[in-house]
Protein backbone atom coordinates (compact mmCIF):
# COMPACT_ATOMS: atom_id res chain seq x y z
CA UNK A 1 0.00 0.00 0.00
CA UNK A 2 3.13 2.03 0.93
CA UNK A 3 4.65 1.65 -2.38
CA UNK A 4 1.11 2.29 -4.50
CA UNK A 5 1.31 5.52 -2.66
CA UNK A 6 4.39 6.48 -3.16
CA UNK A 7 4.45 5.71 -7.00
CA UNK A 8 1.19 7.63 -7.52
CA UNK A 9 3.17 10.81 -5.94
CA UNK A 10 5.88 10.12 -8.13
CA UNK A 11 3.74 10.12 -11.01
CA UNK A 12 1.63 13.02 -9.83
CA UNK A 13 4.47 14.97 -9.62
CA UNK A 14 6.22 13.84 -12.98
CA UNK A 15 2.82 15.09 -15.02
CA UNK A 16 2.09 17.79 -13.50
CA UNK A 17 5.24 19.03 -14.51
CA UNK A 18 4.60 17.96 -17.98
CA UNK A 19 1.15 19.62 -18.09
CA UNK A 20 2.66 22.76 -16.86
CA UNK A 21 5.84 23.05 -19.16
CA UNK A 22 4.83 20.75 -21.86
CA UNK A 23 8.21 20.72 -22.69
CA UNK A 24 8.60 16.64 -23.09
CA UNK A 25 6.12 15.79 -25.59
CA UNK A 26 5.92 19.01 -27.49
CA UNK A 27 9.64 18.70 -28.17
CA UNK A 28 9.49 15.12 -29.25
CA UNK A 29 6.45 15.89 -31.57
CA UNK A 30 8.90 18.27 -33.33
CA UNK A 31 11.46 16.23 -33.75
CA UNK A 32 9.27 13.53 -35.32
CA UNK A 33 7.73 15.50 -37.51
CA UNK A 34 10.70 17.24 -38.93
CA UNK A 35 12.13 13.63 -38.91
CA UNK A 36 8.93 12.40 -41.38
CA UNK A 37 9.50 15.18 -43.35
CA UNK A 38 12.89 14.92 -44.22
CA UNK A 39 12.41 11.01 -44.94
CA UNK A 40 9.03 12.01 -47.13
CA UNK A 41 11.52 14.44 -49.06
CA UNK A 42 14.21 11.95 -48.95
CA UNK A 43 12.16 8.71 -50.46
CA UNK A 44 10.27 11.49 -52.71
CA UNK A 45 8.01 8.92 -55.25
CA UNK A 46 9.81 5.98 -54.23
CA UNK A 47 6.83 4.10 -52.80
CA UNK A 48 8.17 0.51 -53.22
CA UNK A 49 11.38 1.88 -51.21
CA UNK A 50 9.43 4.10 -48.86
CA UNK A 51 7.04 0.75 -48.12
CA UNK A 52 9.78 -0.97 -47.53
CA UNK A 53 11.74 1.11 -45.29
CA UNK A 54 9.15 2.20 -43.36
CA UNK A 55 9.21 -0.03 -40.29
CA UNK A 56 12.43 0.88 -40.23
CA UNK A 57 12.37 4.46 -40.69
CA UNK A 58 9.28 4.56 -38.12
CA UNK A 59 11.24 2.73 -35.20
CA UNK A 60 14.44 4.79 -36.31
CA UNK A 61 12.03 7.70 -35.18
CA UNK A 62 10.92 6.61 -32.33
CA UNK A 63 14.27 5.69 -30.77
CA UNK A 64 15.57 9.23 -31.75
CA UNK A 65 12.59 11.32 -29.81
CA UNK A 66 12.86 8.87 -27.34
CA UNK A 67 16.06 9.56 -26.33
CA UNK A 68 15.14 13.58 -26.10
CA UNK A 69 12.01 12.58 -23.70
CA UNK A 70 14.67 10.73 -20.91
CA UNK A 71 17.10 13.04 -21.29
CA UNK A 72 14.52 15.80 -20.64
CA UNK A 73 13.14 13.19 -17.92
CA UNK A 74 16.45 13.32 -16.06
CA UNK A 75 17.84 16.74 -16.69
CA UNK A 76 14.46 18.08 -14.86
CA UNK A 77 15.68 15.71 -11.49
CA UNK A 78 19.29 17.50 -11.97
CA UNK A 79 17.71 21.04 -11.26
CA UNK A 80 18.40 22.09 -8.40
CA UNK A 81 19.42 17.92 -6.90
CA UNK A 82 15.27 17.57 -6.71
CA UNK A 83 16.29 13.46 -7.38
CA UNK A 84 18.76 13.99 -4.21
CA UNK A 85 15.34 15.32 -2.22
CA UNK A 86 13.17 12.40 -3.24
CA UNK A 87 16.43 9.86 -2.64
CA UNK A 88 15.94 11.87 1.10
CA UNK A 89 12.68 10.08 1.39
CA UNK A 90 12.02 6.92 3.20
CA UNK A 91 10.94 5.63 -0.82
CA UNK A 92 11.98 2.32 -2.14
CA UNK A 93 14.66 3.07 -5.19
CA UNK A 94 12.51 0.60 -6.68
CA UNK A 95 9.90 2.31 -6.88
CA UNK A 96 11.03 6.05 -8.00
CA UNK A 97 12.67 3.70 -11.55
CA UNK A 98 9.02 2.31 -11.55
CA UNK A 99 7.66 5.75 -11.47
CA UNK A 100 9.56 7.15 -14.22
CA UNK A 101 9.65 3.89 -16.75
CA UNK A 102 6.12 4.89 -16.15
CA UNK A 103 5.95 8.22 -16.94
CA UNK A 104 8.79 7.90 -20.05
CA UNK A 105 6.52 5.07 -21.27
CA UNK A 106 3.19 7.52 -21.39
CA UNK A 107 4.96 10.43 -22.74
CA UNK A 108 6.34 8.20 -25.42
CA UNK A 109 3.53 6.32 -26.32
CA UNK A 110 1.73 9.93 -26.82
CA UNK A 111 3.75 11.12 -29.14
CA UNK A 112 4.26 7.50 -31.07
CA UNK A 113 0.32 7.64 -31.53
CA UNK A 114 0.47 11.41 -32.52
CA UNK A 115 3.16 10.90 -35.37
CA UNK A 116 1.51 7.45 -36.53
CA UNK A 117 -0.98 9.62 -38.33
CA UNK A 118 1.96 11.89 -39.90
CA UNK A 119 4.16 8.51 -41.41
CA UNK A 120 0.31 7.12 -42.67
CA UNK A 121 0.54 9.94 -44.50
CA UNK A 122 3.42 11.43 -45.38
CA UNK A 123 5.13 7.64 -46.14
CA UNK A 124 1.91 6.56 -47.72
CA UNK A 125 2.09 3.22 -45.29
CA UNK A 126 -1.51 2.22 -44.47
CA UNK A 127 -0.74 2.02 -40.77
CA UNK A 128 -4.67 2.33 -39.37
CA UNK A 129 -5.85 -0.99 -41.19
CA UNK A 130 -3.04 -2.89 -39.63
CA UNK A 131 -3.40 -1.17 -35.99
CA UNK A 132 -5.26 -3.85 -33.89
CA UNK A 133 -2.10 -5.86 -34.64
CA UNK A 134 0.20 -3.16 -34.58
CA UNK A 135 -0.34 -1.58 -31.15
CA UNK A 136 1.01 -4.22 -29.27
CA UNK A 137 4.45 -4.33 -31.03
CA UNK A 138 4.64 -0.36 -30.66
CA UNK A 139 3.55 -1.04 -26.90
CA UNK A 140 6.42 -3.99 -26.38
CA UNK A 141 8.82 -2.23 -28.28
CA UNK A 142 8.52 0.76 -26.31
CA UNK A 143 8.57 -0.71 -23.38
CA UNK A 144 11.89 -2.57 -24.64
CA UNK A 145 13.98 0.91 -24.83
CA UNK A 146 12.25 2.94 -21.81
CA UNK A 147 13.45 0.17 -19.76
CA UNK A 148 16.70 0.68 -20.30
CA UNK A 149 16.99 4.15 -21.01
CA UNK A 150 15.40 5.00 -17.98
CA UNK A 151 18.25 2.88 -16.71
CA UNK A 152 21.12 4.43 -18.51
CA UNK A 153 19.04 8.07 -18.00
CA UNK A 154 19.27 8.07 -14.41
CA UNK A 155 23.51 7.06 -15.01
CA UNK A 156 24.11 9.82 -17.73
CA UNK A 157 22.42 12.34 -15.97
CA UNK A 158 25.84 12.46 -13.66
CA UNK A 159 28.36 12.30 -16.14
CA UNK A 160 29.47 16.17 -17.62
CA UNK A 161 28.63 14.74 -21.37
CA UNK A 162 24.53 13.98 -20.77
CA UNK A 163 23.35 14.22 -24.07
CA UNK A 164 25.85 12.22 -26.10
CA UNK A 165 26.42 9.35 -23.16
CA UNK A 166 22.55 8.06 -23.25
CA UNK A 167 22.66 7.79 -26.71
CA UNK A 168 26.04 6.06 -26.29
CA UNK A 169 24.63 4.03 -23.98
CA UNK A 170 21.14 3.21 -25.05
CA UNK A 171 20.97 2.39 -28.54
CA UNK A 172 23.78 -0.49 -28.87
CA UNK A 173 21.84 -1.90 -25.92
CA UNK A 174 18.83 -1.69 -27.35
CA UNK A 175 19.74 -2.90 -30.76
CA UNK A 176 17.75 -6.26 -30.18
CA UNK A 177 14.69 -4.96 -29.40
CA UNK A 178 14.78 -2.32 -32.11
CA UNK A 179 15.69 -5.36 -34.89
CA UNK A 180 12.62 -6.94 -33.34
CA UNK A 181 9.88 -4.15 -33.23
CA UNK A 182 11.03 -3.51 -36.81
CA UNK A 183 10.88 -6.76 -38.12
CA UNK A 184 7.61 -7.72 -36.51
CA UNK A 185 6.26 -4.02 -37.92
CA UNK A 186 7.37 -5.02 -40.95
CA UNK A 187 5.43 -8.31 -41.23
CA UNK A 188 2.24 -6.83 -39.83
CA UNK A 189 2.37 -4.50 -42.75
CA UNK A 190 2.77 -7.25 -45.35
CA UNK A 191 -0.45 -8.86 -44.20
CA UNK A 192 1.91 -12.12 -42.87
CA UNK A 193 0.46 -14.19 -40.53
CA UNK A 194 2.02 -14.37 -37.03
CA UNK A 195 3.93 -17.74 -37.22
CA UNK A 196 6.44 -15.85 -39.78
CA UNK A 197 7.17 -13.08 -36.88
CA UNK A 198 6.46 -14.82 -33.80
CA UNK A 199 10.64 -15.45 -33.22
CA UNK A 200 10.95 -11.69 -33.18
CA UNK A 201 7.89 -11.02 -31.06
CA UNK A 202 9.50 -14.21 -28.66
CA UNK A 203 12.59 -12.03 -28.85
CA UNK A 204 11.14 -9.07 -28.04
CA UNK A 205 9.05 -9.99 -24.98
CA UNK A 206 12.41 -11.88 -23.48
CA UNK A 207 14.47 -8.40 -23.98
CA UNK A 208 11.41 -6.50 -22.39
CA UNK A 209 11.03 -8.65 -19.34
CA UNK A 210 15.26 -9.16 -18.89
CA UNK A 211 15.64 -5.63 -19.25
CA UNK A 212 12.83 -4.30 -17.21
CA UNK A 213 13.42 -6.71 -14.13
CA UNK A 214 17.22 -6.22 -14.44
CA UNK A 215 16.70 -2.20 -14.55
CA UNK A 216 14.39 -2.54 -11.95
CA UNK A 217 17.16 -4.23 -9.48
CA UNK A 218 19.61 -2.28 -10.04
CA UNK A 219 18.70 1.22 -10.19
CA UNK A 220 19.43 1.77 -6.87
CA UNK A 221 22.61 1.28 -7.24
CA UNK A 222 22.77 3.45 -10.02
CA UNK A 223 21.24 6.74 -8.11
CA UNK A 224 23.54 6.01 -4.82
CA UNK A 225 26.71 8.63 -5.80
CA UNK B 1 22.18 4.38 25.02
CA UNK B 2 22.48 7.52 22.36
CA UNK B 3 19.44 8.18 20.31
CA UNK B 4 21.93 8.57 17.32
CA UNK B 5 25.54 7.30 16.94
CA UNK B 6 27.90 6.85 14.51
CA UNK B 7 30.82 4.34 15.05
CA UNK B 8 34.11 4.20 13.32
CA UNK B 9 33.19 5.76 9.54
CA UNK B 10 35.06 5.82 6.50
CA UNK B 11 34.95 6.96 3.12
CA UNK B 12 36.90 6.38 0.44
CA UNK B 13 37.36 7.86 -3.08
CA UNK B 14 40.26 5.66 -4.43
CA UNK B 15 43.24 6.73 -2.51
CA UNK B 16 41.12 9.94 -0.98
CA UNK B 17 39.93 9.20 2.51
CA UNK B 18 37.35 11.38 2.21
CA UNK B 19 35.78 10.31 5.55
CA UNK B 20 38.54 8.81 8.00
CA UNK B 21 37.29 6.44 11.28
CA UNK B 22 34.93 9.35 12.64
CA UNK B 23 32.57 8.26 15.58
CA UNK B 24 30.27 10.70 17.58
CA UNK B 25 26.67 10.32 18.90
CA UNK B 26 24.08 12.46 19.54
CA UNK B 27 21.48 12.38 22.27
CA UNK B 28 17.57 13.23 22.40
CA UNK B 29 17.61 17.20 22.58
CA UNK B 30 21.32 18.13 21.49
CA UNK B 31 22.74 19.93 19.24
CA UNK B 32 25.94 19.02 17.66
CA UNK B 33 28.35 21.55 15.43
CA UNK B 34 31.06 19.86 13.14
CA UNK B 35 33.00 22.86 12.07
CA UNK B 36 35.65 22.36 8.84
CA UNK B 37 37.04 24.29 5.87
CA UNK B 38 36.12 23.46 2.62
CA UNK B 39 37.58 19.63 2.01
CA UNK B 40 37.08 18.59 5.14
CA UNK B 41 34.78 15.80 4.44
CA UNK B 42 31.59 17.06 6.24
CA UNK B 43 29.34 16.78 3.19
CA UNK B 44 30.73 13.22 2.54
CA UNK B 45 29.85 12.44 6.22
CA UNK B 46 26.13 14.41 5.71
CA UNK B 47 25.45 11.97 3.10
CA UNK B 48 26.64 9.20 4.57
CA UNK B 49 24.11 9.61 7.33
CA UNK B 50 21.47 10.82 5.23
CA UNK B 51 21.80 7.58 3.44
CA UNK B 52 22.59 9.28 -0.08
CA UNK B 53 26.24 7.39 0.16
CA UNK B 54 27.16 4.19 1.19
CA UNK B 55 30.29 4.11 3.51
CA UNK B 56 33.61 1.96 2.75
CA UNK B 57 33.60 0.51 6.08
CA UNK B 58 31.92 1.54 9.84
CA UNK B 59 28.18 1.65 11.07
CA UNK B 60 25.48 4.14 11.74
CA UNK B 61 22.86 3.77 14.37
CA UNK B 62 19.29 5.09 15.15
CA UNK B 63 17.75 3.73 18.42
CA UNK B 64 20.18 0.95 18.51
CA UNK B 65 19.28 -0.36 15.04
CA UNK B 66 22.18 -0.10 12.49
CA UNK B 67 20.77 2.11 9.68
CA UNK B 68 22.09 -0.60 6.45
CA UNK B 69 19.23 -2.47 8.00
CA UNK B 70 16.75 -0.18 7.69
CA UNK B 71 17.75 2.94 5.44
CA UNK B 72 13.61 4.15 5.08
CA UNK B 73 13.54 4.36 8.93
CA UNK B 74 16.12 6.12 8.87
CA UNK B 75 15.23 8.30 6.40
CA UNK B 76 11.55 9.10 7.63
CA UNK B 77 13.29 10.45 11.21
CA UNK B 78 15.53 13.00 9.00
CA UNK B 79 15.33 15.84 7.30
CA UNK B 80 17.86 17.48 5.35
CA UNK B 81 18.87 21.40 4.80
CA UNK B 82 21.91 21.71 2.54
CA UNK B 83 23.20 24.71 -0.06
CA UNK B 84 21.33 22.20 -2.33
CA UNK B 85 17.86 23.02 -2.57
CA UNK B 86 15.67 20.03 -3.74
CA UNK B 87 13.04 21.33 -5.28
CA UNK B 88 11.51 21.40 -8.56
CA UNK B 89 11.31 25.01 -10.44
CA UNK B 90 8.20 24.05 -12.64
CA UNK B 91 6.04 23.60 -9.61
CA UNK B 92 4.72 26.32 -6.87
CA UNK B 93 5.88 25.87 -3.10
CA UNK B 94 2.20 24.39 -2.43
CA UNK B 95 2.63 21.94 -4.68
CA UNK B 96 6.55 21.17 -3.93
CA UNK B 97 5.68 20.77 -0.16
CA UNK B 98 2.29 18.39 -1.14
CA UNK B 99 5.18 15.88 -3.05
CA UNK B 100 7.59 15.95 -0.36
CA UNK B 101 4.85 15.48 2.26
CA UNK B 102 3.22 12.85 0.29
CA UNK B 103 6.27 11.06 0.38
CA UNK B 104 6.70 11.32 4.04
CA UNK B 105 3.54 10.58 4.65
CA UNK B 106 2.46 13.05 6.39
CA UNK B 107 -0.76 13.57 8.51
CA UNK B 108 -2.90 16.69 8.12
CA UNK B 109 -0.51 17.64 5.03
CA UNK B 110 -2.72 21.10 4.59
CA UNK B 111 -2.26 22.46 7.60
CA UNK B 112 1.25 21.42 7.94
CA UNK B 113 2.04 22.76 4.26
CA UNK B 114 -0.18 26.44 5.67
CA UNK B 115 1.56 25.89 8.69
CA UNK B 116 5.33 25.80 7.52
CA UNK B 117 4.38 28.48 4.41
CA UNK B 118 3.21 30.71 7.05
CA UNK B 119 6.32 30.63 8.98
CA UNK B 120 8.69 31.32 6.34
CA UNK B 121 6.70 33.78 4.79
CA UNK B 122 5.99 32.40 1.75
CA UNK B 123 2.11 32.33 1.99
CA UNK B 124 1.89 35.70 -0.49
CA UNK B 125 3.81 33.61 -3.39
CA UNK B 126 2.29 30.25 -2.49
CA UNK B 127 0.70 30.04 -5.96
CA UNK B 128 3.78 31.07 -7.82
CA UNK B 129 6.24 28.96 -10.08
CA UNK B 130 9.34 28.42 -7.42
CA UNK B 131 11.58 29.26 -10.81
CA UNK B 132 10.15 33.06 -10.37
CA UNK B 133 11.69 33.39 -6.37
CA UNK B 134 14.59 34.86 -4.68
CA UNK B 135 17.51 32.90 -3.59
CA UNK B 136 16.26 33.63 0.07
CA UNK B 137 12.80 32.33 -1.05
CA UNK B 138 14.25 29.63 -2.58
CA UNK B 139 15.92 29.10 0.85
CA UNK B 140 13.53 29.59 2.58
CA UNK B 141 11.09 26.74 1.27
CA UNK B 142 14.03 24.40 0.79
CA UNK B 143 13.72 24.61 4.74
CA UNK B 144 9.92 24.10 4.79
CA UNK B 145 10.31 21.21 2.61
CA UNK B 146 13.37 19.72 5.41
CA UNK B 147 11.12 20.21 8.20
CA UNK B 148 7.78 19.20 6.61
CA UNK B 149 7.58 15.80 8.49
CA UNK B 150 8.67 16.71 11.57
CA UNK B 151 12.04 15.04 11.60
CA UNK B 152 13.62 13.58 14.74
CA UNK B 153 17.00 14.43 13.63
CA UNK B 154 17.90 17.51 11.55
CA UNK B 155 21.01 17.40 9.76
CA UNK B 156 22.45 21.53 8.21
CA UNK B 157 25.07 21.23 5.87
CA UNK B 158 25.54 24.98 5.88
CA UNK B 159 22.20 26.38 6.38
CA UNK B 160 22.86 29.82 7.24
CA UNK B 161 24.68 30.35 3.05
CA UNK B 162 22.43 32.61 1.32
CA UNK B 163 19.76 33.31 3.73
CA UNK B 164 18.52 36.76 4.78
CA UNK B 165 18.94 37.91 8.34
CA UNK B 166 15.10 37.23 9.01
CA UNK B 167 15.18 34.09 7.27
CA UNK B 168 18.47 32.76 9.29
CA UNK B 169 16.45 34.05 12.96
CA UNK B 170 13.61 31.82 11.81
CA UNK B 171 15.65 28.77 11.19
CA UNK B 172 17.54 29.56 14.32
CA UNK B 173 13.93 29.80 16.09
CA UNK B 174 13.15 26.47 14.55
CA UNK B 175 16.62 24.60 15.72
CA UNK B 176 15.44 25.62 19.32
CA UNK B 177 12.23 24.58 19.53
CA UNK B 178 13.33 21.97 17.63
CA UNK B 179 15.67 21.25 20.13
CA UNK B 180 13.57 21.63 23.01
CA UNK B 181 11.07 19.20 21.65
CA UNK B 182 13.22 16.31 22.81
CA UNK B 183 14.93 16.40 18.98
CA UNK B 184 18.53 16.70 17.80
CA UNK B 185 20.52 18.81 15.36
CA UNK B 186 23.21 18.02 13.67
CA UNK B 187 25.38 20.93 12.09
CA UNK B 188 28.17 21.51 9.85
CA UNK B 189 29.28 24.59 9.42
CA UNK B 190 32.35 26.82 9.18
CA UNK B 191 30.49 29.79 10.54
CA UNK B 192 32.12 29.83 14.07
CA UNK B 193 30.17 32.08 15.86
CA UNK B 194 26.83 30.68 14.92
CA UNK B 195 27.73 27.03 15.15
CA UNK B 196 29.23 27.73 18.21
CA UNK B 197 26.10 29.64 20.13
CA UNK B 198 23.23 27.08 18.23
CA UNK B 199 25.67 23.88 19.92
CA UNK B 200 25.94 20.97 22.60
CA UNK B 201 29.19 20.02 21.44
CA UNK B 202 31.77 21.28 19.30
CA UNK B 203 34.11 18.88 16.90
CA UNK B 204 36.32 20.53 14.19
CA UNK B 205 37.00 18.22 10.91
CA UNK B 206 40.30 17.88 8.54
CA UNK B 207 40.70 15.71 5.71
CA UNK B 208 38.42 13.55 6.83
CA UNK B 209 38.97 13.17 10.98
CA UNK B 210 37.64 14.73 13.54
CA UNK B 211 40.71 16.38 15.26
CA UNK B 212 39.17 18.27 18.09
CA UNK B 213 35.98 18.02 20.36
CA UNK B 214 34.38 19.11 23.29
CA UNK B 215 31.18 20.22 24.85
CA UNK B 216 30.58 23.94 24.36
CA UNK B 217 30.66 24.80 27.94
CA UNK B 218 33.91 23.64 28.40
CA UNK B 219 35.50 26.14 26.32
CA UNK B 220 34.86 30.04 25.34
CA UNK B 221 34.16 31.68 21.92
CA UNK B 222 37.41 33.25 21.54
CA UNK B 223 39.38 30.29 22.59
CA UNK B 224 37.48 28.04 20.53
CA UNK B 225 38.32 30.56 17.40
CA UNK B 226 41.68 29.81 18.23
CA UNK B 227 41.53 26.40 18.51
CA UNK B 228 39.96 25.99 14.94
CA UNK B 229 42.70 28.17 13.74
CA UNK B 230 45.34 25.45 14.86
CA UNK B 231 42.95 22.78 13.93
CA UNK B 232 41.58 23.19 10.87
CA UNK B 233 43.44 23.00 7.88
CA UNK B 234 42.23 24.45 5.10
CA UNK B 235 42.28 21.91 2.11
CA UNK B 236 42.03 23.53 -1.41
CA UNK B 237 40.84 22.07 -4.62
Amino acid sequence: MKHISHLATLLWKDLLIELKSRETIISMFLFSVIVILIFNFAFEGDTKTITKLSPGLMWTTFLFFGVLGLNRSFTLEKENNSLQGTLLAPVDRSVIYLSKFISNLIFVLIVELVSLPLFAIFLNVNLFAHFNNLWPILLLGTIGFISVGTLFGAISVNTKMREVMLPLLLFPISTPAFIASAKCTSAILRDRPLETYSNWLGILILFDVVFFVTSFLIFEFVVEE
Amino acid sequence: MSYFQVRELCKDFGYLKAVNNVSFEINNSETIAIFGGNGAGKTTLIKIIATLLSPTSGSIFLNDVEIKHNSEEMRTNLGLISHSLFLYSELNAIENLRYFGKLYRVNNLDERINELLTEFGLLPRMYDSVRTYSRGMLQRLSIARALIHNPKLLLLDEPFTGLDRSAAETLLRHMESHRNSGRSILLMTHNLERGYNAADKLAIMSNGRFVWESESGNISLDDFKQTYTEKAVEVIG
